[in-house]
């Protein structure tokens, strides 16, 4: 009787820690659009402190959920560019905005991977626009 | 007069064939260091910035590290901390010359050397590969593919996982260039 539950706790922490390894390592991705944002700014604000000190900036904004609000200044299949030097890869299922919202104010959540010092952009990826 | 003709039809030449740039900003590199019967290691960047200067070869590279997408998010987390550091160095760039490089002779595809520096993890390299380029209508298509060492960049791997992830690090680069 006493080692038939020694057997089921040995089973049941065997069967837990087997959960929790799996989880572990086939843990879910960032959900941008569903994380509060880490700053929320406007857009010619933005890259200004790009502009500033790129250093300082990447260290501030990189891999951080970024709210910002700028001018369509572009479209371009699955990317767009907001005020010519913030770029934007949109989300996997987010529909791109229409021609007719070019240079129109809008507000897209993303997330900041860095500089692109050949272009002098601002890139962000894993974007949603916010209505 | 007529100096001054040839003068300035001889300057708006220079001027439209230097500097004369193709490019894009959502260029794709993937790479993969899987070893068999292990979960794949790979990943794809699809917002890789390329410059080509159609007038010199020159072309430029670079590749945000956190941009690289993974399937599995653990293996990405690890990719960016423990091995890429890319708080620290958050670009992969590469800047070389395709040599013998002549806009007129890329109609159809075209095989060139390429060679130049390239850098990960803040460690420069020099390399040399083979690149094809093909003009097709307005774009240029640019691919290559190559092997880098991981222990050439000072990236080290731990020996708990050195079975799971191949010495050889597999890169393959494409990209549809414009006109700027």
């Amino acid at each position: 009787m006493k080692n038939k539950k020694i057997i089921l706790v040995v089973l049941v922490v065997i069967a837990l820690s087997a959960i929790i390894g799996y989880n572990y390592i086939y843990q879910d991705h960032r959900d941008i659009e569903s994380e509060k944002p880490a700053f929320t700014v406007k857009a010619t604000d933005f890259i200004k402190d790009f502009q500033n000190s790129e250093e300082e900036a990447t260290a501030k904004y990189l891999n951080k959920t970024i709210e910002i609000e700028g001018i369509l200044s572009s479209i371009d299949g699955n990317s767009i560019v907001v005020e010519n030097v913030i770029f934007f890869a949109l989300s996997e299922n987010e529909t791109p905005p229409t021609p007719s919202q070019l240079n129109t104010t809008i507000h897209i959540k993303a997330r900041c991977i860095g500089y692109d010092n050949l272009l002098e952009e601002v890139k962000l990826d894993q974007a949603t626009l916010l209505k | 007069m007529k100096k001054l003709m040839i003068l300035l039809l001889f300057f708006g030449f220079i001027a439209q064939s230097f500097g004369q740039k193709y490019y894009t900003k959502t260029g794709k590199l993937d790479f993969e260091g899987s070893v068999e019967a292990f979960e794949p290691v790979k990943a794809s960047n699809e917002t890789t910035t390329a410059i080509l200067d159609v007038s010199s070869g020159k072309i430029a590279v670079l590749g945000l590290v956190k941009g690289f997408r993974f399937r599995n998010a653990l293996m990405e987390e690890h990719f960016n901390e423990n091995y890429m550091e890319s708080d620290t160095y958050p670009k992969a760039t590469f800047n070389g010359v395709v040599n013998g490089f002549s806009i007129t002779e890329i109609g159809s595809k075209k095989e060139y050397t390429v060679e130049g520096d390239l850098t990960i993890h803040g460690k420069t390299k020099k390399v040399s590969t083979t690149i094809i380029i093909v003009k097709n209508g307005d774009t240029i298509e640019v691919s290559t593919n190559f092997s880098v060492a991981p222990g050439d960049f000072d990236i080290e791997i731990p020996s708990v996982v050195r079975e799971k992830i191949s010495g050889t690090i597999k890169i393959a680069a494409n990209f549809s260039l414009v006109k700027r």
